[in-house]
């Protein structure tokens, strides 16, 4: 038997235990045999290695999720970019507040421009309930108030729906120079409310509002969620965004509802806006 | 498609099974390593490892599944990694140095492996690669690269092994392949 043929044997596993020994002995005491097994172990090794090789190359092509920023550090950025915010609206009111006591004519123009627009919500208001009419009606109060006193300040109606969030155009957006991000109107990133994600087979798309936070109910693993809050004066709107998608979480009765997708283009265009 | 039958298509040596459970697992199994100290690469070659260990034991009929598939990656996963903390808590600079050199020369050696099997064609490269690497019986060699019977895929793996050594011995030196 040829060098080659004893070396395949041990290596195909074809050698009794007695033959095994015997090999292996004769491995010791023969170069040529021992050169030879040398060889063929190699040549084994580089055929496993290259096969992995080949698995592995088979195994990058295939299209993964984005293991990169985790939801908690979104979070912290969101964060970030929510206190800024509001530190930067609170500051432009403060500034907004001096000049617009300086230039009462700027005031004057501005207000007239929204007046229509505060018409129309009234209309939409009186369609749902009387209680909306005097907090619009207050809003008009205080407009002409702060027409007489010419400090803007700015107060939007409460709404029925927190999801039918209205755009304040009360700000006056075109006489003064404002950061991009606070034009916005009275939008903040949100970063406040605790979320957490749970599966359950019975709730594959859910969601849990309460005081406690948000639960997410799905496999919210496979990509990268966002809340996303619009403020108004008094009341907040909650969002996910989610697979290029916005849910409404408006619920905040602690039961859990099915995720329902945001159709309304104004309330999408602005949170599209945000992100 | 349930775990079960995707484990029938994998112990079959469908690769686009494997893809599957690949992909199905990538985030969970990154996520292990990485929330314990692991680099994405490190994550990610861990994951491979685990998913090509998990193939091979399929594939050769070594494996009996009794639990879900991504649970024994996972621990497959788990025991890698804690093997590479524990290699990297021990290793010195010297201890460093010396399996980064062996690794280097494997590569090398799998290089010029893959360079000759390559110049045998792409029957010789299967059946060497499903027996010695994914542990396949001749019977499911046969089968799956369409041999008449088990005999002739035995004897194609001799030739083509047998060739393979030829081709190696002739362009490389002793020096290049054996330490």
């Amino acid at each position: 038997m040829e060098n080659f043929e004893k070396v395949e044997a041990y290596f195909n596993n074809e050698l009794s235990d007695s033959e095994k020994n015997d090999f292996l002995n004769e491995v010791e005491s023969n170069t040529d045999l021992k050169s030879e097994f040398n060889f063929q172990k190699e040549v084994i090794n580089g055929i496993k290695e290259a096969r992995k090789a080949e698995l592995k190359a088979m195994l990058n092509q295939v299209p993964v999720a984005s293991v990169g920023t985790t939801s908690s550090a979104l979070y912290k950025i969101l964060a970030g970019g929510a206190a800024t915010i509001l530190v930067g609206t609170s500051i432009w009111y403060y500034i907004n507040a001096k000049t617009n006591t300086a230039t009462p004519q700027e005031i004057k123009v501005t207000l007239n421009t929204v007046a229509p627009e505060k018409q129309i919500i009234e209309e939409e208001v009186n369609t749902t309930q009387d209680s909306e009419e005097k907090a619009v009606a207050a809003t008009e109060m205080d407009n002409t108030q702060e027409l007489k006193s010419a400090t803007p300040k700015i107060i939007t109606p409460n709404l029925p729906n927190s999801e039918d969030v209205v755009e304040n155009k009360a700000l006056p957006e075109e006489n003064l120079d404002i950061p991009e991000a606070i034009n916005a109107g009275s939008i903040n990133l949100s970063s406040k409310v605790n979320v957490e994600v749970k599966f359950k087979k019975k709730y594959n798309f859910h969601y849990q509002y309460s005081n406690k936070g948000i639960i997410l109910y799905g496999d919210f693993e496979e990509g990268l969620f966002e809340i996303l809050e619009l403020n108004k004066e008094e009341t907040t709107a909650l969002y996910l965004y989610y697979e290029s998608n916005y849910y409404y979480i408006n619920d905040n009765s602690g039961v859990i509802k099915p995720l329902k997708p945001v159709t309304d283009k104004k309330i999408k265009l602005k949170l599209e806006g945000l992100r | 498609m349930t775990d079960q039958e995707i484990f029938k298509q994998i112990c079959r040596g469908d690769e686009r099974a494997l893809e599957v459970v690949y992909q199905k697992n990538y985030r969970m199994m990154m996520r292990l390593v990485q929330n314990n100290s692991g680099t994405e690469q490190e994550a990610k070659d861990i994951y491979q490892e685990a998913v090509i260990v998990f193939w091979q034991k399929a594939v050769s009929g070594n494996l009996v599944l009794t639990s879900k598939i991504s649970t024994y990656i996972y621990s497959i996963c788990l025991n890698l990694w804690r093997k590479e903390l524990d290699r990297k808590k021990r290793h010195t600079n010297e201890e460093h140095d010396r399996p980064h050199f062996q690794k280097h020369e494997s590569e090398e050696k799998a290089r010029i492996v893959r360079e000759c099997i390559d110049q045998l064609g792409e029957t010789c490269k299967k059946v060497l690669s499903y027996y010695y690497f994914d542990g396949m019986s001749m019977k499911e060699i046969a089968e799956r690269v369409g041999f008449a019977n088990t005999d002739t895929a035995k004897t194609k793996k001799y030739k083509c092994k047998k060739k393979l050594d030829e081709v190696i011995k002739s362009q490389y030196s002793a020096n290049d392949f054996l330490d």
